[in-house]
């Protein structure tokens, strides 16, 4: 589609920030079988000082309309930092939206309300199964418990931009009917189903990998859901789906890493998303200026043509798919995984 | 002028320009609304809290005799 492809060609060159990830934790209380971060690292990297961040926000504010730039909290859990509502609080005051991710095992209502007052205006909670299978998952028993209550305390704010995300396995695949129904009683109002991809604890589990067959019944889930119109399901950006394009997300593929989305790492390292390989890092807070790295770096997050090489070179997609989610390359830009040849 | 133009050229094709990896939308930032449901929260939570200590006063009235 000639639009599209003049979208994204705007998109690269005119690269609003609107979302940034600040990965200020690796320690977790979970131990996920799927976990595509470092966080067994936890005690080799320290939380990130909020001071640290906080320059990087104050030198964003000096270039850019904070209003307009979403602040996530990422892990890690964030929850484990005790000084989360004072960052969230901070944040707020320099004049930008946040909001986090959290597995929700430390959701209750007290620290919500704390959380709600600090100014968390977003809020996703991980939720990949009923008891058994979360539990499982998640590899701590009475996760799922915690999980609910933070769910159905969240749900009923009226003021939050909430939805769940689910990770779809063989484990709870069959099981998607009976999660749908559950969300819809807690007050569910979007879920985000995504399936893993080949990093971190979940690359060589079979268990977590869907078969062609059972990812084709994803999509057609996800369809169904979507027409039903009871909870607004949709597909995470787990990269082009070719047919499936505008049936199972709100709009058409594009890796916005780079374009819309950029992350403050543990580390200090500035990237795109949080799942995407270090390798791609584009600068570092405690040496470089984060918005002389938005605006003249990112060359490779803004023009993919160095991807189409491999299965890429020659694929009829190309002009739509782009490559690929930044998030499913290799340290050497090899393609990881491709869903649209599942299909 | 050019970003107005493409902007409404995405809305009429549909398109959502540069929706993102992290799901949940921004609601509109009412400060009134929110501060109203802030309050009810705060009012609900510490009802909640005093009626957990009304219900543990009795466990440990209870328990005192046995513990003497």
């Amino acid at each position: 589609m000639f639009f599209q492809s003049q979208l994204l060609k705007w998109e690269s060159r005119v690269h609003p920030l609107r979302q940034l990830f600040w990965e200020c934790t690796l320690r977790c209380n979970l131990r996920c079988r799927h976990c595509g971060s470092d966080c067994t690292a936890s005690a080799l990297a320290p939380d990130m000082p909020f001071e640290d961040f906080e320059k990087v926000l104050l030198r964003i504010k000096e270039a850019y309309e904070p209003k307009e730039i979403l602040i996530i909290f990422s892990g890690g859990e964030p929850l484990m930092r005790k000084d989360l509502a004072d960052c969230g609080r901070r944040v707020q005051e320099l004049g930008f939206p946040w909001g986090l991710v959290s597995n929700g095992y430390l959701m209750n209502p007290k620290r919500a309300l704390e959380l709600l007052k600090a100014g968390m205006r977003t809020a996703t909670i991980s939720l990949d199964g009923l008891e058994e299978e979360h539990d499982w998952m998640r590899g701590v028993p009475g996760s799922f418990a915690r999980a609910d209550e933070a769910i159905r305390y969240l749900s009923g704010v009226s003021f939050l931009g909430f939805d769940i995300v689910t990770c779809v396995t063989q484990k709870n695949i069959g099981q998607l009917q009976q999660i749908k129904e559950y969300l819809i009683s807690a007050g569910v109002k979007a879920w985000r189903l995504f399936t893993v991809f080949p990093v971190g604890r979940g690359a060589t589990d079979p268990v977590l990998q869907l078969t062609g067959e059972q990812y084709r019944a994803l999509m057609e889930f996800i369809v169904a859901c979507r027409k039903e119109g009871r909870i607004k399901a949709s597909y995470g950006c787990e990269g082009f789906l070719g047919p499936y394009e505008g049936k199972v997300r709100d709009h058409l593929f594009s890796c916005q890493a780079g374009l819309s989305i950029a992350s403050v790492r543990i580390d200090g390292a500035i990237s795109g998303c949080t799942s995407i390989r270090a390798s791609y890092s584009q600068g570092n807070i405690y040496t470089d200026d984060f918005v002389d790295v938005w605006e003249h770096r990112f060359g490779i997050f803004r023009d993919h043509t160095p991807f189409k090489t491999g299965p890429c070179a020659e694929c009829r997609w190309w002009k739509k798919c782009q490559g690929n989610g930044m998030h499913l390359r290799g340290e050497n830009g090899e393609l990881l995984l491709c869903n649209l040849s599942r299909l | 002028m050019k970003k107005a133009f493409i902007r409404i050229l995405c809305l009429l094709l549909g398109v959502n320009v540069f929706t993102a990896c992290y799901g949940p939308a921004l609601p509109p930032p009412d400060q009134e609304l929110i501060q109203k449901e802030l309050e009810a929260m705060q009012q609900e939570q510490k009802a909640w809290e005093e009626q957990q200590l009304q219900e543990d006063e009795p466990e440990e009235e209870a328990e005192t005799p046995e513990q003497e």
